[in-house]
């Protein structure tokens, strides 16, 4: 059907529709101006606050010492670990003429490669294992865990530049906004604000948009501030992309913990009580959840006593295969595999030798076994870690401290894509010995020597760090966490706001 | 009697009491959890090492039947008994009182297999299976508790005392009634925190009674334990007193209070820390790796020239008496001896950049309670990483014993005799029975205690003569 064309209609429906903007601006401006007029105030009174100055100052200072700090650990630890990997090397090639299988044995180490902004959080990496020794017949968890040197542990944390931010940040925040909402109260000024028509949510718009602007000031200087030094030591700043979703992942997860505050602020009616309670949230969020969460976890899904873990290694992966039957069959396929292969109705026509397609069907039996034992601890792991991620429902800090070792690549993920990438370099490697043994030592067994050519075929061991996007997805739950009590943060300051607005009312 | 009582407790707070029992609540409960998670984690480590895993029993018995048999004179394989196979487990047990103190427990090697194929870098692998993410967060023990919470319970409770009632007018009504400003003070501020203190030595009680039976040296760890968290509970009260008498407002007084314990508990220990391993720079374990992987090859580069160089060094006692005996152990042990004295020396420079930084500690530390009353309890509780080192160099050392008695044997293709074998096949950990930090952890905090309460009387004197 077509529409008639009607003019004087839509002339009135024109000048209608601008009666209505304007009347919508006459309601809009003056709320504008007043939330613009509130948050002038607001901003200005954090400007003039000395306390929040003295504890940002204070907060930049620690920043900056312990960034300082971190970045030159770094460079050294980058320093003794390429030397580490150089003397490895040197060592594999320089081995003198020796057997294929004794070389196994002597293996070869994979040292995880120092990431630069562990500088900046250095999450997991001081509890976690920085080598794996790759040999014959065993795989090897990390060891030389960097915290076991630590001479005096502080009983919170270690000074790091994120753990600055999350914790004296929080800080900052909580000391200017404990008092934000119940200090109009307790100074009169609310009933005031009642009077002329200002709402609860202009005010809290108003507070909370001069938190985000404080915690946007605070993320861009401190977290920039804090990874300046790795100009100095690396001669290069990390990568631009992870720097970017850091400022991001703390500028959520610090105005989050501001909305909290807020809300505090408003349910609780005296400053004083009101301190004292946010310090009580903030000492939770920050220290106490965390600490349960890890404990809760650990009770859930005990990890493996290392009596255990060996009893099952022997057990499993050695004694069936050297001891019991399970040899036979092993070796019965492998050697099918090998004629197959090189196309020969007999083993024994090949010339290979029978001791390395023993050790090689050995590595072939243990293989699936290493998998499903250190596939079980690792699974406990990560079911510790999930316990965690769920306890971040309960603390913001606690999912930007997670997030925070993600995006820095010192996490839990990260560490367990080096301990794949070491055990496939082992297998490799361990292969390639026993197959140039199968191959060339005939009847001569282990009295047949390999030379260095062999020792260069040996690839060095190579990791690649997870991708920022892998990141993101493994960590999808506490964004969404974060953002959530962003968004929860806001609402209950809201209605906080509005419940004591009603009171001040009253 | 009755006007000191009001003076306590009937002078009532202006925020009531719920505050307070809240306050109180929390901390009981952190703490009961606290000490319920040390009992059941001594419960379990002491149920672990009960008993030498089955494995390594049957092999050690199974070694010495077949050296018995070969001292009877009987035919056993060439293979059987020999030194380098002899496995000694060196275990490190929870201490006296760890169930109070195991926060980083789990962090440090506790048993290790001692055997002529270990080299002093190797002996503590393979037992690196904790989550990083479980250390990193450590355990909540009830020392743990103590030096963060109490602190804060206490300020909680008392930070406020005088001030708010500067604030509102009670106190020149108190002071005109004939109460005394510094009794007001100290009589509120103990029986306010008081019970945080015996919530403390309740939970510390219960939890060492149930964690394990209480003998002579735990009852005496325990009153040490208990008296060490009294001078910390003093120090606080005192501070609490300082902040609530010197500020005019409670807000400003719980400001400072706040303060007063992210300074004292969250960043001075943690300044210390970082300057303790800024100042003296020690190899890492990394370096010594490498140094002995290095050394490792070197050695078996050159095993015949070292093995002769050894047999000239030991003619008396080598002599070579099986030469079926494959000539793997000879080398092995070489090449271990290799490593051992290549590494001892960056050990050495490990252990004494740890003296330093030990020592540095000590001496920083002494503006710090917080730092003090840590290394007390770790001393009391004989938990740490202190002891843990302890244990390392222990074990170490008993290897290097171990190698000596060993040595001759392995070279010579020969079996050690019974006596020998005997001697070295058990580890013994001795405990450093030593309470330095102890005594000094009192000291310093006796001594700030004392300074500050002298400081908040005076203070509370002033106030009094001025509404006066």
């Amino acid at each position: 059907m077509r529409h008639r064309y009607r003019p004087h209609n839509s002339k009135r429906f024109i000048s209608t529709t601008c009666d209505e903007r304007r009347n919508e601006l006459r309601r809009v401006v003056p709320v504008v101006i007043r939330t613009g007029s509130l948050l002038r105030k607001e901003l200005l009174e954090a400007i003039r606050d000395r306390r929040l100055a003295i504890l940002l100052l204070f907060a930049l200072a620690l920043v900056l010492v312990s960034s300082l700090d971190g970045w030159q650990r770094t460079a050294d630890a980058i320093q003794f670990r390429a030397h580490a990997s150089d003397v490895d090397r040197d060592v594999w090639l320089g081995q003198s003429e020796t057997n294929p299988h004794d070389a196994a044995h002597f293996g070869r180490y994979a040292f995880r490669p120092v990431v630069p902004l562990s500088a900046f959080d250095s999450g997991i990496t001081p509890y976690s294992g920085s080598a794996v020794w790759m040999e014959a017949h065993f795989q090897n968890p990390a060891s030389l865990r960097p915290a076991e040197e630590i001479v005096f542990s502080s009983p919170l944390a270690e000074l790091t530049a994120a753990w600055v931010i999350q914790v004296l940040g929080s800080l900052a925040l909580l000391t200017m906004l404990f008092s934000s909402v119940c200090r109009e109260k307790e100074s009169g000024t609310l009933r005031n604000l009642v009077a002329s028509n200002v709402t609860s949510g202009q005010i809290v718009l108003a507070k909370s948009f001069a938190a985000m602007i404080v915690v946007g000031v605070i993320c861009v200087v401190v977290v920039a501030l804090s990874l300046l030094p790795a100009l100095i030591f690396l001669g290069a700043p990390p990568d631009l992309k992870r720097i970017l979703l850091l400022m991001l992942a703390y500028f959520i997860g610090l105005a989050a913990f501001g909305f909290v505050i807020l809300a505090f602020s408003a349910l609780i009616e005296d400053s004083k009580t009101a301190l004292l309670a946010s310090a009580g949230i903030w000492l939770l969020m920050c220290f106490v959840i965390p600490s349960i969460g890890s404990q809760f976890g650990e009770a859930n899904d005990p990890t493996p006593r290392a009596r255990d873990f060996a009893a099952a290694i022997e057990s499993r992966a050695q004694q069936p295969f050297w001891t019991g039957s399970a040899r036979f069959e092993a070796v019965a396929v492998y050697e099918a595999e090998v004629m197959t292969k090189h196309r020969a109705f007999s083993f024994a026509s090949l010339g290979f030798n029978r001791d390395a397609l023993v050790l090689q069907a050995h590595e072939r039996f243990a293989n699936p076994v290493y998998d499903q034992i250190y596939g079980d601890l690792y699974r406990c792991h990560q079911n510790q870690n999930r316990t965690l991620r769920y306890f971040s429902l309960l603390s913001p800090i606690l999912a930007l401290q997670r997030i925070s070792s993600g995006i820095a690549g010192t996490d839990t993920f990260a560490q367990q894509t080096f301990l794949d990438a070491a055990e496939s370099s082992r297998r490799k490697l361990v292969k390639e010995m026993n197959e140039d043994m199968l191959v060339n030592a005939g009847e001569q067994g282990f009295q047949y020597l390999a030379y260095l050519e062999l020792w260069q075929k040996v690839d060095d061991f190579d990791y690649e760090e997870p991708g920022v996007l892998s990141v993101l997805l493994v960590y999808r739950f506490e964004w969404f966490v974060l953002l959530g009590w962003l968004i929860v943060g806001f609402l209950s300051a809201h209605l906080a706001t509005k419940r004591l607005m009603r009171l001040g009312r009253i | 009697m009755n006007r000191f009582w009001n003076a306590a407790v009937g002078f009532k707070s202006h925020r009531g009491f719920w505050p307070i029992y809240t306050g109180f609540l929390i901390y009981a409960l952190v703490a009961a959890y606290a000490g319920y998670s040390g009992i059941q984690w001594r419960l379990e480590v002491e149920q672990e090492q009960s008993a030498p895993p089955r494995e390594f029993a049957e092999t050690q018995s199974a070694w010495f039947r077949a050296l018995r048999q070969v001292e009877e004179g009987a035919q056993v394989s060439s293979a059987l008994a020999r030194p380098m196979n002899l496995p000694v487990l060196a275990v490190r047990s929870p201490g006296v009182l760890a169930e109070l103190s195991n926060r980083n427990e789990d962090l440090y090697p506790s048993v290790s297999v001692v055997d002529g194929f270990s080299n002093e870098m190797l002996l503590f692998r393979r037992y690196e299976l904790d989550s990083p993410t479980s250390l990193q967060l450590g355990t909540l023990d009830l020392s743990f508790v103590v030096v963060v919470f109490l602190p804060l319970a206490v300020i909680f409770l008392g930070c406020d005392l005088l001030s708010a009632d500067r604030e509102t007018g009670r106190l020149k009504l108190a002071i005109a009634s004939g109460f005394r400003s510094t009794i007001l003070l100290w009589l509120r501020l103990l029986v306010a925190t008081a019970p945080i203190l015996l919530a403390t030595y309740a939970v510390a009680v219960l939890t060492a009674l149930l964690a394990a039976p209480l003998d002579l040296e735990r009852v005496v760890s325990l009153l040490i334990w208990l008296g060490s968290a009294k001078c910390y509970w003093l120090f606080w009260v005192s501070l609490t007193a300082v902040i609530a008498s010197f500020n005019r407002t409670s807000i400003n007084a719980a400001l400072t209070a706040v303060t007063a314990w992210v300074v004292l508990v969250v960043l001075m220990p943690g300044l210390l820390q970082t300057i303790g391993n800024a100042v003296y720079d020690s190899p890492s374990k990394v370096t010594l790796l490498s140094a002995a992987r290095a050394a490792e090859a070197e050695a078996l580069k050159s095993i015949e020239r070292r093995v002769e160089a050894f047999m000239a060094g030991h003619t008396n006692e080598v002599a070579l008496s099986d030469a079926n005996v494959p000539d793997y152990y000879r080398n092995a042990y070489i090449g271990n001896q290799a490593v051992n004295q290549n590494i001892r020396e960056q050990i050495e420079i490990v252990e004494n950049a740890e003296a330093n930084r030990t020592s540095l500690l000590q001496f920083l530390a002494l503006a710090s309670p917080v730092t003090q009353i840590q290394l007390a309890f770790e001393e009391i509780a004989q938990s740490g990483r202190a002891r843990a080192k302890n244990y390392e160099s222990q074990v170490r050392e008993f290897l290097r014993e171990y190698n000596e008695t060993i040595g001759p044997a392995t070279l010579a293709k020969a079996r050690l005799t019974l006596a020998e074998a005997e001697a070295i096949s058990e580890f013994r950990f001795r405990e450093n029975d030593s309470l330095t930090s102890v005594w000094r952890g009192w000291m310093v905090l006796l001594l700030f205690a004392t300074v500050l309460a002298l400081i908040a009387t005076r203070v509370a004197t002033k106030i009094e003569t001025r509404l006066n």
